[in-house]
């Protein structure tokens, strides 16, 4: 199960999603958080953030709509002190950055990568943060994010900003709203990205009909959950045929045999994330069940599975 | 997954269910329901009614799908829980103190199994006249007097007629105005909250608000807060 990409040894391909694993204890009654391959934190900004008001997660059949608003305490807080709750974690971290303007995702970037160098010359004793994973695709943010991730020119600003101030590996996580997301991909690609991630949540309405009002303050949420599934395997199977750099898969995984479905369409690791909401064990019931479909099929390794569709 | 052992109406829109099982929890803490038979992507949070020898009781009302779907299910069939989650109330700091317990619609429901760990607590009950029949609030009634002396108020404004001020405490349930009523009359008032959840674990940020001047989630550092550090105003 062990596999290697943008130059990190993951232990497996099973990474929890941004957002939905806070900081990578929150589930630890249920399973020892170091058995997944990597664990994305929550969505960071430069500054602190409170999120949205109103309501905040809603069902919907086959899925879920949040609209957190990426409640945050800024990545200058997270890497002096919330980081240390991931310390004796030992899988691989993803820093998932957002930001709203060029600036704000340079100097968070920044943060990271002089947090990076003082740990790696041991001025600092904390983990690093061994990915930045690029937020350019949260829909809850009004002002921000999402509007780097809509198109090639938002997107190709952002990514070679931020590459020229990281030294670490850098995956940009996309949007299903994107205008064109395996154009989106390939530009991301070209001005340095070691990684494509997708998808974020699809942007989605949900409207209480005896208040005659969206349930939503910010009227729009981000859709996730298997409703999102057979949209997500699609685009990851074709920005996956489209770019030569591994790519992250999400959106709706909730089984092994939905993580399955994401290497055959071309993913290298993949990520769950309302899953957790489903049942506490996911990950690791995810995790056992790729071993077994493993040995079951007689696949010595994932690579020949991998983007066989 | 556990099975139910019974599901009963016990007023236009409450419920009771009791699952069979050895279940942990303290008062004011919940655990998550789900059936798996259901597509339910969410699971519903409810708190502890009581817990027993070999089961486990939930008080609910139905709200939306997940809770209607819950009254429709029967006796033998399967249910997912997982919990107890939250802090719950201070029961063992006013074990032998005066405390007095107020709730309001679905918001008496965690004070069963707190009336019962309490010693001898007054119970204030408040419902709306629709609620239930006089038959069935008379039955809910007898079930919380075994555990201290209990009022029930129906459709009226239940705060404006008793003294909390005598009490060493008050730990109330109910909706905000009820809970802000209370909070008002007695210095020393725990409140529980109520939000929609995602994981119950403190990892979707679902939950958060304002609690002191500090961001708290209520599945984790919650459900129950101090009245005083809790500003309804400023609740979302």
């Amino acid at each position: 199960m062990k596999i290697n990409a943008f130059g990190i040894d993951f232990k497996n391909p099973v990474i929890a999603a941004s957002g939905t694993f806070g900081f990578g204890n929150e589930y630890k009654d249920y399973y020892d958080p170091s058995i997944l391959g990597g664990i994305s934190t929550k969505g960071l900004t430069l500054e602190n953030r409170a999120g949205n008001k109103g309501i905040r997660i809603a069902e919907t059949s086959g899925g879920v709509m949040n609209s957190i608003g990426l409640e945050n305490p800024g990545v200058e807080y997270f890497l002096n002190q919330g980081i240390e709750e991931m310390n004796d974690i030992e899988s691989v971290i993803l820093g998932n950055l957002g930001g709203s303007s060029l600036d704000t995702y340079i100097e968070g970037a920044r943060l990271i990568e002089e947090h990076n160098k003082k740990v790696g010359k041991a001025e600092k004793n904390s983990k690093k943060i061994d990915i930045i994973e690029l937020n350019i695709s949260c829909p809850n943010v009004k002002e921000g994010g999402i509007a780097f991730g809509i198109t090639c020119e938002g997107a190709e600003k952002v990514v070679r900003e931020v590459r020229k101030v990281v030294s670490c590996p850098l995956v940009v996580k996309l949007s299903p709203n994107a205008e064109n997301i395996s154009r989106i991909a390939a530009t991301c690609e070209f001005e340095g990205a070691d990684g494509i991630s997708l998808i974020n949540t699809v942007s989605a309405l949900k409207i209480d009909i005896r208040k005659r009002k969206p349930v939503f303050n910010n009227i729009y949420a981000g859709l996730s959950g298997p409703a999102i599934k057979p949209i997500a395997l699609k685009m990851v199977r074709d920005v996956s045929k489209t770019v030569s750099v591994p790519v992250i898969g999400m959106g709706g995984i909730v089984t092994y045999e939905d993580a399955i479905e994401f290497i055959m369409a071309g993913a290298h690791l993949i990520q769950f994330g309302t899953a957790s909401f489903m049942n506490p064990y996911a990950g690791r019931d995810i995790i056992d069940g790729i071993k077994r479909f493993m040995e079951e099929e007689n696949i010595k390794n994932l690579d020949e599975i991998r983007g066989i569709i | 997954m556990y099975k139910i052992a019974f599901n009963k109406k016990i007023g236009i829109d409450f419920y009771i269910m009791r699952i069979e099982g050895n279940f942990e929890g303290s008062p004011g803490q919940f655990y998550m329901l789900r059936s798996e038979d259901s597509f339910m992507t969410l699971s519903r949070p409810i708190s502890i009614y009581d817990i027993g020898d070999n089961y486990i009781e939930f008080m609910y009302k139905t709200v939306g799908k997940g809770t209607q779907y819950f009254s429709k299910m029967q006796r033998g069939d399967s249910i997912t829980l997982y919990g107890p989650y939250g802090n719950g109330f201070p029961v063992d700091e006013y074990i032998d103190k005066k405390v007095a317990l107020v709730g309001g619609g679905m918001g008496i429901a965690p004070l069963m199994y707190l009336a019962k760990k309490l010693n001898n607590p007054d119970i204030y009950l408040g419902m709306r006249k629709e609620a239930m029949s006089p038959e069935q609030m008379r039955e809910i009634g007898e079930s919380y007097s075994r555990y201290g002396a209990t009022y029930f108020n129906i459709g009226n404004d239940m705060t404006e007629k008793i003294d909390l001020s005598k009490y060493d405490a008050v730990m109330t349930c109910g909706p905000e105005i009820l809970m802000k009523k209370v909070k008002d009359l007695n210095k020393n008032t725990y409140v529980s909250l109520e939000k929609h959840m995602g994981c119950a674990v403190g990892a979707c940020l679902s939950c958060t608000c304002d609690v002191n001047g500090k961001r708290v989630r209520v599945c984790k550092e919650g459900p129950v807060f101090r009245g005083s550090e809790v500003d309804f105003k400023d609740e979302d």
